[in-house]
């Protein structure tokens, strides 16, 4: 998938010319964006009771990034947009999509993907205190789940001397997968075993995005080309809670007891912003 | 050759284990916490004669020369395991006097052959799952462990092994103190 985002990226640029050729009309401009920015995320933590409240160990990468943005603007009214970032990892884990409808000058109507890493502590939802705690295949402990956004909302292009740029409203549903964590423990001093699995279903909720983009057009190589920089900005909020089926074998497989374990929402917020340069052509 | 070297099961032994830890490991002493009494019990063929059961392969009169990884053996029991019994042999609780089979009291967690990923089986799951096992040394060995945590200072038990061949395997514990990390 993320061969194919950054193939689908890096074609825009010589698709421009190719098919600005054999499909005159298709291809209106391309803009080809690179960046560099933060993404924060903030979960709202409560104190959880004897049964683990997993939002308290979900965390998103809060880390600074380097970002590469294509922008095709088709013909007539269809837009484009693809967006990765590259991670202090290496790693191109986050993606955004988005088709841009604009049945008028000032207004249109866009839907949106977005794929965003997330991960849970899980040696911190497994560590029990008087146990030893062992996660089989801990190697798999550090891959991410994928949080996907699909959204839909409006957007606002807007254009003043030398700036641009384009206000979106969107919102949609966000999805967590379902997940399946065990682990093994031992407790201390004794000869008592146990297994403990969480099982986690995948689960939805509503989430809104506002986003900015505001272009400043520093030069015009040619007349249909210029330079300048950008800035890209977004917010999200939504409210969800993380329900799971917890079951404990102690001693052997019989022994099974089985809690279906349910927490009030909570918040998260995430703020992404970034500054770079584009090139339209 | 069949895939496997079959063996006889004709002796017992047994080891304390330390279980404070993360994992039991074999200990020569014989003080044991109250809520960690556990043993490694191994059954085996008394002879060293196992590995030359292997029949030679034919090479049909030629001389073969080959380079070759040190060899695998597996091994099978020639007797099924038809039940596992712990005696106490002193006062288990003051409710369970000496000389009571106190089995289900224990579990067993299988070192050879390796059928479980961490939790122990019962008694019989344990004789069950052993039928038919192709092993990967020519003994069973398992840890035997009390689930509950005993309330007296000492302990002693009779470890009786019931094999397919009518044949049974006793070994009696070490007499143990029981003292709390108190």
């Amino acid at each position: 998938m993320k061969r194919l985002l950054i193939a689908l990226i890096l074609t825009c640029i010589p698709a421009h010319y190719v098919f600005s050729y054999t499909l005159t009309g298709w291809f209106e401009e391309s803009k080809i964006s690179v960046f560099g920015g933060v993404a924060t995320h903030h979960i709202e933590k409560r104190n959880s009771t004897e049964d683990v409240n997993l939002m308290n160990y979900l965390s998103y990468r809060n880390e600074f990034y380097l970002g590469v943005d294509a922008h095709v603007y088709l013909h007539e009214q269809w837009q484009f947009n693809i967006k990765t970032y590259l991670n202090s990892s290496l790693r191109t884990d986050d993606v955004f999509a988005k088709l841009i409808y604009m049945p008028h000058e000032k207004i249109g109507v866009t839907l949106g993907y977005a794929s965003i890493p997330v991960q849970y502590g899980l040696y911190e939802i497994h560590e029990q205190p008087q146990y030893y705690t062992t996660i089989p295949n801990s190697d798999d402990v550090y891959d991410f789940a994928k949080n996907e956004l699909f959204l839909a909302g409006l957007a606002f292009p807007f254009e003043g001397g030398k700036f641009s740029g384009t206000i979106y409203l969107q919102g949609g549903v966000s999805y967590l997968p379902n997940d399946f964590s065990f682990s093994w423990q031992k407790k201390y001093d004794s000869n008592e075993r146990r297994l403990v699995e969480y099982d986690i279903p995948e689960s939805y909720a509503f989430i809104i995005q506002p986003e900015v983009e505001i272009r400043w057009e520093i030069a015009k190589p040619t007349t249909d080309t210029s330079i300048g920089l950008q800035f890209q900005g977004k917010w999200n909020y939504s409210k969800r809670n993380i329900d799971y089926t917890r079951n404990i074998y102690t001693w052997t497989t019989d022994n099974k007891q089985t809690e279906i374990i349910s927490h009030p929402k909570q918040s998260i917020e995430g703020v992404d912003w970034n500054v770079g340069l584009f090139y339209i052509f | 050759m069949d895939g496997y070297i079959g063996f006889d099961i004709t002796h017992i032994q047994i080891q304390n284990l330390s279980n404070t830890g993360s994992d039991a490991v074999v200990t020569t002493e014989n003080t044991m916490l109250p809520s960690a009494v556990a043993f490694k019990v191994r059954l085996y063929e008394g002879s060293n004669s196992v590995r030359l059961r292997m029949q030679p392969q034919t090479n049909f009169g030629f001389s073969s020369c080959v380079a070759l990884s040190p060899p695998d053996f597996y091994y099978k029991s020639n007797q099924l395991i038809q039940n596992i019994r712990v005696v106490t042999l002193v006062d288990y609780s003051t409710s369970i006097v000496a000389n009571t089979d106190v089995s289900d009291k224990f579990l067993v967690y299988p070192i050879v052959p390796a059928i479980s990923d961490f939790l122990y089986v019962s008694i019989p799951e344990f004789c069950t799952l052993t039928t038919d096992q192709i092993l990967m040394s020519p003994s069973i060995e398992f840890h035997l462990m009390c689930k509950e945590t005993l309330s007296l200072n000492n302990a002693q038990f009779r470890i009786i092994v019931e094999l397919s061949n009518g044949q049974e395997l006793s070994i009696d514990t070490a007499l143990l103190d029981l003292v709390t990390n108190d």
